[in-house]
């Protein structure tokens, strides 16, 4: 029977792949047996022409590794990754004071979490604040074909939605009225309560009415706030989140009949 | 890259995807010089890649940034697939516009880098079967294709062995069973639909069938299961032209790659015969000739017809191809219904599940096959339906109330599970469906735009209607809670990214613009040979048979150089 080149070189690669991965794997800290096949140098790919490439262990176990380690993007990508903030953190759309509201917002309704997963989420809503602005402009001067394409896609609500949000508003109107609630019921700013009353003030906004502008500006900071923690490490961890991996296997479901 | 004064190739490709890179493979295989154009630059893995980048690694958490892709890709940002990990392969809009009238609106989706789309491509692969290619014989609607199944099947087989496709194998009349790998599991809740349909409708409910590798296959690795394919893949585990079919062209030593080359026209010389093309330096700006014995056009179907209209002369007045009038018209579009599902209780779990499944399960078209069990007089043609079930991530946080340590916990053990599933339809292909140049409106390098004009038909409503009807049946019998219904409304024409037909594929020079091997009936040594070539497009994914007909178009190319006919 002859052999097929392919099949010969797929064995001969299964051996590289192995130790290769192996090798990399204990150094990159990534967990997981990776066993497949096919391992072609880093010299076939440079004698391709730009664009073309060959499958690389090196490069996906450094991927795999990458959310794990430091990361310094690419040069020249138009993928845009996280900077490491300012230290201390200078918000961009909130005051100090305001920033400090937030924070504290954020850690009652998020309860116990890693002080890096707070800053995380108090520093994403910080961001979503600060581009909402450009985000409504740019949605208010669509060219007219693309505006009517949205709308056929999305419906006619969500585009004037985006046409219209403005958190700044609901910050502008919200915060103040915190403060107004808190000096009402205990004579001091938000910030200045006690952590019980904190929170009392906070459950009593929960129960006003959505248009309320205490109300709107809770469920703004609630919506980033999970947005913020269930995207970082710790609020993924949290979650079990299996995804995203190195999986020997299909997943699937292990109880039924699959044919 | 420049390329050598006056050197003329012996193919000349012009584009770098799924069609593309089949031509070129073939052609250099058989000792033929290819030289391909392509209008995007190249993407380079470590660079371009974003696979198994977490949220938290981007400033935008993997939410993108709105106001950029508001401002610059408007259109694009509508794919599922263009976010903030994957925008890069999809194009600038406002370099590349495109016009329609205000009340049709047309999603047109495009990826210009070598490889084309094929790095964000849903990677689904089904064959035709004379179902669609004689489909007019059949129903007596429009015209059949030239060719038949008979002639397909050995090109599908070679394209499914050389690229990896999993899938089951079913036995099925009306979607024939292919050189398989392996297929992939089910989910629980695609399980739980697999025997409630069966059950009731007596549909097989199968998994996808994908040109994802589930084991090692031509020295490309099994699939990771990642589920990040949109993102670019590092082991090549499912088909993708810079990792499959280019590298094989590029092993021959006479494929020569220039990116970022946009095509203008071509230029057509005495005797109905091409020389070359003109192209555009996509970054400089600079105006070029390239030259070659043949041409193929493969640039996705509407840019192909689109530098066809653009080819005019004084013996091209209204472009190559166009002597009939027939280049641009019977654009096709998959339409869907979408929108429907609801969570399934007893899948409720505090046990967080694997994902990366990078596919979901498939009902073949029952409704109007040779089955008479499911006729239906309303309309011609049928639907087939996708879905799946998995756990929320964190979606249902938003809808838990309280907060604090105690919501967390909920959130993290009160896993719901969500089921969905849409149905796709097959598009008529309809004259006064058509694209033209766009009298005014340029792109970035002086190019006219395209103007597109689409609508859904009568046949499509109806079809639409009956669709739902099923959908609503099939989620009653799921017996879900919180159900959701499909929305009323057909998905925006161009919405599925399996636009198809404008270059109609037919033995009658007078009702068609390329004859059964893909060449041009007006120009001698002009070839189409991507979606703008296709009569009908039945309700499946067109990628699979795309390049099983540049396949058979490259070795017919090639045939013709062996016989001195070019």
């Amino acid at each position: 029977m002859a052999l097929d080149p392919f099949d010969l070189r797929d064995e001969v690669t299964r051996r590289q792949w192995l130790l290769r991965l192996g090798e990399i794997v204990m150094l990159a800290g990534v967990s997981g047996l990776i066993p497949e096949s096919a391992l072609l140098s880093a010299q076939e790919n440079a004698a391709l022409p730009p664009g073309l490439y060959v499958p690389s262990a090196g490069d996906l176990v450094h991927a795999l590794s990458s959310g794990h380690h430091a990361f310094t993007p690419p040069a020249g990508s138009e993928t845009d990754y996280a900077q490491p903030p300012a230290s201390p953190f200078q918000p961009q759309f909130f005051s100090p004071e305001e920033f400090r509201l937030v924070t504290r917002v954020v850690e009652i309704m998020l309860g116990n979490i890693d002080p890096d997963a707070l800053a995380q989420t108090t520093q994403w809503i910080d961001l979503w604040f600060h581009s909402a602005d450009g985000a409504r402009t740019a949605a208010q001067h669509l060219d007219p074909l693309h505006r009517a394409l949205a709308i056929a896609y999305f419906g006619e609500a969500t585009v004037r939605d985006l046409e219209t949000a403005d958190p700044a508003a609901i910050s502008r109107e919200g915060i103040p009225a915190w403060n107004k609630l808190s000096l009402e019921k205990y004579g001091h700013s938000f910030l200045d309560l006690s952590a019980p009353q904190q929170e009392e003030i906070v459950r009593s906004i929960a129960t006003q009415p959505s248009a309320n502008s205490s109300r709107k500006f809770l469920e703004a900071i609630r919506g980033e706030a999970i947005r913020g923690y269930y995207t970082s490490a710790q609020g993924l961890k949290e979650l079990e989140y299996k995804g995203n991996a190195y999986h020997p296997s299909c997943p699937g479901c292990d109880s039924g009949q699959q044919s | 890259m420049l390329l050598p004064q006056r050197r003329t190739f012996d193919v000349l490709v012009i584009g770098s995807g799924a069609s593309g890179g089949w031509v070129a493979k073939e052609v250099a295989e058989r000792g033929l010089s290819v030289l391909m154009l392509e209008a995007g630059p190249p993407r380079i893995p470590t660079r371009d890649f974003t696979e198994h980048i977490w949220p938290y690694q981007l400033k935008f958490r993997g939410f993108g940034d709105q106001k950029r892709l508001l401002e610059n890709q408007p259109v694009q940002r509508l794919c599922y697939a263009c976010d903030d990990y994957s925008h890069q392969f999809f194009v600038n809009d406002l370099e590349n516009p495109y016009t329609f009238p205000a009340d049709k609106p047309f999603m047109w989706i495009r990826g210009r880098q070598v490889g084309g789309k094929t790095f964000c491509w849903a990677r689904e692969s089904y064959r035709y079967t004379d179902n669609e290619f004689k489909a007019a014989s059949r129903d007596g609607y429009g015209e059949d294709w030239p060719i038949s199944y008979k002639e397909m099947e050995p090109y599908y087989d070679r394209v499914e062995s050389y690229i990896g496709v999993s899938g089951s194998r079913e036995g099925l009349e009306q979607m024939p069973d292919g050189q398989f790998l392996p297929p992939m599991k089910l989910s629980c809740g695609a399980l739980e639909a697999k025997k409630v349909i069966e059950r009731k409708f007596g549909w097989k409910v199968i998994p996808d069938r994908v040109a994802n590798l589930t084991v090692a296959h031509r020295g490309r690795p099994a699939c990771h299961y990642c589920d990040q394919c949109q993102r670019g893949c590092f082991t090549a585990s499912y088909f993708n032209s810079p990792s499959v079919t280019l590298p094989a062209a590029a092993r021959t030593g006479k494929f020569t790659l220039v990116s970022d080359a946009v095509v203008s026209h071509l230029l057509m010389g005495p005797n109905g015969r091409a020389e070359g093309v003109h192209y555009i330096d996509r970054t400089t700006r600079e105006g070029r000739e390239a030259y070659a014995r043949s041409v193929v056009v493969a640039a996705g179907a509407l840019e192909s017809t689109r530098i066809l209209l653009n080819s005019k002369s004084p013996s091209y007045p209204q472009g190559v191809g166009n002597s009939n009038g027939v280049l641009g018209h019977y654009l096709m579009d998959h339409f869907t219904i979408e929108g429907a599902g609801g969570s399934m209780p007893g899948l409720r779990s505090s046990q967080r599940e694997a994902v990366g499944r990078p596919c979901g399960f498939l009902v073949p078209k029952y409704v109007n096959t040779s089955s008479k069990r499911d006729r239906n007089s309303n309309f011609v043609r049928g639907y087939r339906f996708d879905g799946d079930g998995s756990q929320e991530l964190y979606g249902h946080a938003f809808l838990l109330p309280e907060f604090g340590d105690r919501w967390r916990e909920r959130v993290r053990q009160e896993i719901p599970y969500y089921f969905g599933i849409e149905a796709q339809g097959e598009c008529l292909p309809r004259a006064e469906n058509y694209v033209k140049l766009d009298p005014d409106k340029k792109d970035a390098w002086g190019i006219p735009a395209l103007h597109i004009n689409a609508s859904y038909g009568e046949n499509d409503k109806a079809m639409a209607k009956a669709m739902t009807a099923h959908i609503n049946a099939i989620l009653d019998e799921m017996k879900l809670a919180d159900p959701t219904p499909p929305k009323p409304e057909l998905s925006v024409f161009g919405k599925n990214i399996h636009e198809c037909g404008t270059a109609r594929m037919g033995d009658k020079p007078e009702k068609s613009v390329v004859d059964r091997n893909c060449k041009v009936h007006d120009a001698r040594n002009v070839f189409v040979t991507d979606g703008a070539v296709f009569v009908t497009q039945g309700c499946y994914e067109p990628t699979l048979t795309i390049m099983a007909i540049s396949m058979r178009a490259g070795e017919h190319i090639a045939e013709e150089f062996r016989r001195g006919e070019v």
